[in-house]
């Protein structure tokens, strides 16, 4: 296999929106020295039911997205203290189409492979209340599993510029492979921590190595508080292109601070680089368990959770310009599972406000050979930082239910960073579009999908 | 812009490195499955790059990929069984020079390392029989960590070589065809019929023979000969005439159909012109040794199995010479040895291997792959310094389920240009290049 024989993928970035949250479904458990193997498969299906953004081309409202894959996944129980899960799959799919094409109205199908999950775990203390394991890989991890659509500020999408991502049972939302590293998790009674490094596979630039710590604690079985911080990009691959040095013209931002006597301006220049810092606190309360147990409710429902982070922590005049005071590089969240009696193992409503100033586009990162990526947010054709202001609150209506142990039913109904790339028409070579579809108060979308596990 | 990524990269061979553990057989009608997942990071030190080619400089580029495999192993009775891998692998093509650095990014690559089935009859305890049909690893050196295995990698004309860090989880990369295996006693017979998936033009086949004698404990030789193409497919494309024309047969990367020599007058004038016609296939011989003088003498229990073994291969790239750029057989032979320092079982591995091989064509690939059994010419270059290679391997197993390797190497790396421009361009051509890279897999 040469990689000249290699049909490589047109898009880059959309089949990631497509390693669907299905390996969450089948958490086999093998026995000592026991192989298990799982397997699921899904359909999903979408339609955008308003997008407001003139750029993203002709009117998108009405479009539909379809999706479907499989994955195996394969878990050995090696010993007592040490297991492992390698698993893979394949996923179909598509962008969503601005123009009309000859393909059906669709954007071009392809076939993305992936690895779901590769890791190993070797538990050093393995007891009812205390636990200390090193695991490496491409393993999963959340630290908020409440979350269902937005949040996770701390370990998914870029710092600077700090665009949120969200999605549909994408695996950055759930307990799917999304880390490439090594995490050391310690847990003590109701204390928990854990230390990731994680090499970026995600956003340019590639393979950086960031390190984050998130600690939580259950203060009852009703009440866990969370948080952690994220040195984003701290360890560089290649120090010149994660700080901007490689390309100090499209990386320095120039201010203008006053004008010298004979009318030529002063300006301040500032390079501006893709590492950083964020910080995160979340929480959920579950009243519940307050009130004795679920009772005739589901185990999920009356949840009530939250998340806060800062994006950046580095505030001089030119990172305030860019990306805002503090207040505005923080994105806040908070859900609600609402009562379903068992209906529904979950309905969650969530909903975020951001007022970052910068477009919610990860078109800075995407590879062109016309232009080099970097941390300033996009810019208008006059120029202008783009900053669409209609954009700050985001919501999102997530339900699912398992049927008969195997097959998962699920919907959601969002306005959020949904961001399924865009295909401008027939001839389009070019990566697909990252900007976010859902850019005022009205737009919104569906989403449904059926998958099967075992 | 996609039917442009005439890429070729040795870390596609690294995608199946994990598959030998699933090495064991089934005993019993049950299936086995096995999986691994490996991550891999290395940096290309000191790469020789002319002004022409600066843009393709490799010097401090980071090789980095990261993918998972699973097997099933089924045994169906006593004769048949067969084995079934999937994986997928995130790579990158290099990044060469920082200014390029926007249009670098990782993309997954999916790959079958096996695809099997085996029928075997086993005779006596040293006679076995058995034939294997399908998508298979052939490593008939066992030894070898990273150069040697001239007769199944690489061509014979022209003689590029091709290395690889595989280690001893490693195999090479799948060869689809048939294998017939036989064993008796001290010897073992293997013939292999090759369809050629790699390199264009596809589907020739090449027949392949190799004869393993063990005179005594300790002592191992090996001879082979790869009768390298000898059914085209299309012999207008395997063996292109006069009335080849490159742009059409061989695409944008094809070298050439023929070799033109023209002769000259004093003032350089053209006085004739001859046109030489070749051909892809040829006659490839191997022979290599292994010597363990541990099983030899009966000596250091304290040392690990491989410790100590001294193994050397030697090959002939061609037995016919052909035009000017294959006139001399001594420069159509490269030369490889190896040797296990002890480590007493610290380290599964540390070994040290040395090739010397005088071709004075350039070692850029790229021709070969569509289809130019002429070699590049590019007179910025001096082929002269390349001869010597060396590979430093270190492996070691930990918890038996995890292995962690490092390579430093001067060999015959390619990294493959990058985005939409192809090269076959060796990453280390002078003495001072050389690159190091790690490799963490972890597997059951």
């Amino acid at each position: 296999m040469k990689f000249s024989k290699l049909p490589l993928p047109r898009f880059s970035a959309p089949p990631a929106l497509f390693l669907a949250a299905v390996a969450g479904l089948f958490q086999p458990r093998a026995e000592e020295g026991v192989f298990e193997v799982g397997g699921a498969g899904w359909i999903q299906y979408g339609r955008v039911g308003n997008s407001s953004d003139p750029e993203n081309g002709t009117d998108l409202d009405g479009n539909s997205i379809y999706s479907s894959g499989a994955q195996l996944s394969v878990q050995a129980r090696i010993s007592e203290r040490v297991d492992g899960v390698t698993g893979i799959g394949v996923a179909y799919g598509h962008t969503l189409p601005s123009a009309i094409t000859k393909n059906g109205g669709y954007a071009p199908a392809y076939l993305a492979p992936y690895v779901a999950e590769a890791y190993f775990t070797a538990h050093f203390i393995k007891e009812e209340n205390s636990g200390f394991f090193l695991r490496g890989g491409l393993f999963p991890y959340s630290y908020n599993p409440e979350v269902r659509n937005l949040g996770s500020y701390l370990l998914r999408g870029p710092l600077y510029p700090g665009v949120l991502l969200s999605g549909f049972e994408e695996r950055n939302g759930f307990a799917v492979a999304s880390m490439v590293g090594v995490q050391l998790h310690n847990r003590s009674g109701s204390f928990q921590q854990d230390l990731i490094v994680n090499s970026e596979t995600d956003f340019f630039p590639y393979f950086d190595l960031s390190v984050a710590y998130v600690a939580n604690c259950n203060f009852s079985s009703a009440f866990r508080l969370g948080g952690g911080v994220n040195f984003y990009h701290l360890i560089p691959i290649t120090d010149s292109i994660t700080s901007g040095k490689w390309d100090v013209g499209h990386s320095t931002f120039v201010d203008s601070i006053g004008a010298n006597p004979d009318g030529t301006p002063i300006n301040d220049s500032t390079l501006i680089g893709f590492s950083g810092t964020k910080l995160m606190v979340n929480a959920a309360f579950d009243p519940k368990l307050l009130f004795g147990g679920p009772g005739i409710l589901g185990a999920e429902d009356l949840k009530i959770y939250g998340e806060i982070a800062l994006l950046g922590l580095d505030n001089g005049p030119a990172y305030k310009k860019l990306y805002g005071d503090y207040l505005h590089r923080m994105p806040m969240m908070i859900g609600l599972n609402l009562p379903m009696f068992g209906f529904l193992d979950r309905l969650a409503f969530e909903t975020e406000w951001y007022g970052s100033p910068v477009k919610d586009d990860l078109a800075g990162f995407n590879h062109t050979a016309s232009s080099h990526q970097n941390a300033l947010p996009l810019k208008d054709a006059n120029g202008k930082y783009i900053n669409y202001k209609r954009d700050n609150w985001k919501w999102s209506l997530y339900g699912s239910r398992i049927v008969q142990g195997h097959v998962r039913i699920s919907f959601q109904v969002a306005n959020d960073h949904f961001r399924p790339g865009i295909y401008t028409g027939d001839g389009d070579n070019n990566a697909p579009g990252s900007q976010a579809l859902m850019t005022t108060p009205k737009d919104w979308y569906t989403m449904f999908k059926v998958a099967y596990f075992f | 812009m996609v039917s442009k990524m005439g890429i070729a990269n040795p870390l596609a061979l690294l995608a199946v490195t994990a598959a030998l553990p699933f090495g064991s057989r089934a005993d019993d009608p049950k299936v086995e499955y096995h999986g691994a997942g490996w991550l891999q990071m290395g940096r290309v030190e000191k790469s020789f790059t002319t002004e022409k080619h600066e843009i393709n400089n490799y010097t401090h580029t980071w090789m980095r990929n990261a993918g998972a495999v699973f097997e099933a192993n089924v045994s169906i009775d006593e004769h048949w069984d067969g084995r079934l891998g999937l994986g997928a692998v995130n790579v990158h093509l290099s990044r060469g020079k920082t200014t390029n650095a926007n249009i670098w990014y990782p993309f997954w690559v999916p790959f079958v390392p096996e695809a099997q089935i085996t029928h075997t009859n086993t005779f006596s305890e040293n006679s076995k029989l058995s034939f294997t049909f399908g998508s298979f690893g052939v490593d008939y050196n066992p030894d070898a960590k990273n150069l040697g295995l001239y007769l199944m990698r690489g061509y014979v004309y022209p003689g590029s070589l091709v290395s690889g860090f595989t280690g001893p989880l490693g195999v090479l990369a799948a060869t689809t065809g048939a294998m017939g295996s036989y064993r008796f006693g001290k010897f073992q017979y293997d013939q292999i019929l090759v369809s050629e998936t790699e390199d264009k033009p596809l589907y020739d086949f090449s027949l392949a023979e190799i004869l393993t004698v063990r005179p005594a404990p300790g002592l191992e030789f090996g001879f082979g000969a790869n009768h390298y193409r000898f059914i085209a497919q299309d012999k207008r494309l395997t063996s292109p005439g006069k009335d080849c024309r490159a742009d059409m047969e061989m695409g944008e990367n094809g070298i050439g159909c023929f070799e033109v020599v023209n002769t000259l007058d004093a003032d350089g004038n053209i006085l004739s012109s001859d046109t030489i016609t070749g051909s892809l296939a040829g006659t490839k011989l191997m022979a290599r040794f292994h010597v363990d003088p541990k099983a030899m003498f009966g000596l250091g229990e304290s040392l690990g199995g491989g410790e100590l073994v001294l193994y050397g291969e030697a090959a002939v790239l061609g037995v016919k010479n052909v035009g000017n750029y294959y006139k001399d057989i001594m420069r159509r032979i490269p030369v490889m040895m190896g040797f296990n320092f002890p480590t007493w079982r610290i380290l599964d591995n540390l070994s040290l291997e040395v090739e010397y091989y005088a071709s004075r064509n350039s070692s850029d690939n790229l021709g070969a792959q569509f289809g130019s059994w002429i070699p590049n010419v590019d007179p910025d270059v001096n082929n002269a310094r390349d001869d010597w290679k060396w590979s430093l391997n270190i492996d070691k197993i930990v918890a038996g389920h995890v292995k962690f390797s490092a390579q430093v190497a001067n060999d015959h790396l390619r990294v493959g240009g990058y985005h939409n421009y192809a090269t076959g361009v060796e990453t280390t051509t002078t003495p001072e290049d050389w690159y190091w890279t790690t490799k963490a897999v972890y597997f059951f």
